[in-house]
């Protein structure tokens, strides 16, 4: 199946921005990430079609994934 | 003769200069804010805040003066945060920080400055905003948000100018019990992110932070993606403080200033 994933911030460095990928049914949102190399510890919203989810969230054929990263900083 | 009637008299223009105002309060024994208000009660604008008009009304300008704000952090969000709020007419601020002004706090932190470092954050704003708008009433809390739950209490509202996690969500904890709306702010690097909680309505924090316990380094913090967000925050605020429509609680508004990007959700 084939899903959009958006990246965020630093999240895109040495990534992309957005892009399509391959991906097998069952596939979770932490799935993605881990699968791009991120830290888990990094990721702060997670959203599918616009909406909030979970990174346990498993994605559908052409579903929009957007990874943002957790902002802390004050 | 009443001190309505003085301010009448002494207006110009449909103004009362701050020296006029300052000497009205010393000769009724008035606070400041106080003749200000009554100014204002009969459309006499304050000099110092006729620039706010006509976007704020007097009655609206008569509401913010009448607000107490908790700034929870004093540092590179939260002392902007404090400047802009003592400059728009907030009639009390709340400022909160355990910390000392530190040599690495320099490239962002409003009233960090050569002379202040090692000083305590919440006690040099509140100098500082003393010296921008003698009217409102400040008070310094040298200590975490987990100790300050009275001035929660009675806040207007809460502004998480806030550097780590736990206390975040100890924050908004504090003021989902106290029935307080919180605005958040956060920034890292070139991104930046704002949120709201109204009283009662959907939350938001724990959806920002799903992992309270994650390891974080110290962001990178450039000045100007403090400003911005706290600018944001302090919007935020007036909308909120004087019934406007602010972002809907729940929900939140992320910035990436190398991409002129704002994304809701």
């Amino acid at each position: 199946m084939t899903v959009k994933v958006k990246l965020f911030a630093h999240l895109r460095d040495g990534r992309f921005r957005e892009r399509e990928l391959k991906l097998e049914p069952g596939t979770a949102v932490r799935d993605i990430a881990t699968a791009l190399g991120i830290d888990l510890d990094e990721v702060g919203v997670t959203m599918l079609n616009s909406r909030h989810c979970n990174l346990t969230q498993e994605v559908h054929e052409d579903d929009v994934v957007a990874i943002f990263p957790m902002v802390g900083g004050g | 003769m009443s001190v309505v009637s003085a301010i009448q008299r002494i207006a110009t223009e449909g103004t009362i200069s701050l020296k006029h105002a300052g000497k009205l309060a010393a000769e009724y024994g008035l606070p400041l804010a106080e003749v200000e208000k009554r100014a204002l009660s009969i459309e006499i604008w304050p000099l110092r805040y006729l620039r706010n008009s006509p976007l704020l009304s007097p009655t609206e300008q008569i509401k913010l003066l009448e607000s107490t704000v908790v700034v929870a952090g004093c540092g590179g969000l939260g002392g902007i945060v404090a400047m802009l709020l003592a400059r728009l007419g907030t009639g009390r601020l709340i400022l909160v920080d355990p910390d000392r002004f530190e040599e690495s706090n320099l490239n962002r932190q409003l009233f960090c400055t050569v002379k202040t470092i090692g000083m305590f954050k919440a006690e040099v704003a509140a100098r500082k905003i003393g010296e921008i708008n003698p009217a409102v009433s400040v008070t310094a809390i040298n200590d975490t948000v987990e100790n300050t739950r009275n001035a929660i209490n009675r806040a207007s509202t809460v502004i998480d100018c806030l550097d780590n996690i736990p206390s975040r969500l100890t924050l908004a904890d504090m003021s989902r019990r106290a029935g307080v709306p919180l605005i958040h702010g956060a920034v890292s690097g070139l991104a930046g992110e704002i949120a709201v909680e109204m009283p009662g309505a959907k939350t938001v924090m724990e959806r920002l932070y799903p992992n309270p316990a994650a390891r974080q380094r110290p962001p990178a913090v450039p000045g100007f993606s403090a400003g911005a967000v706290a600018a944001l925050q302090c919007a935020e605020v007036w909308k909120i403080l004087t019934g406007r429509k602010a972002l809907p609680s729940g929900s939140r508004i992320f910035w990436e200033i190398d991409d002129f990007c704002f994304d809701q959700g």
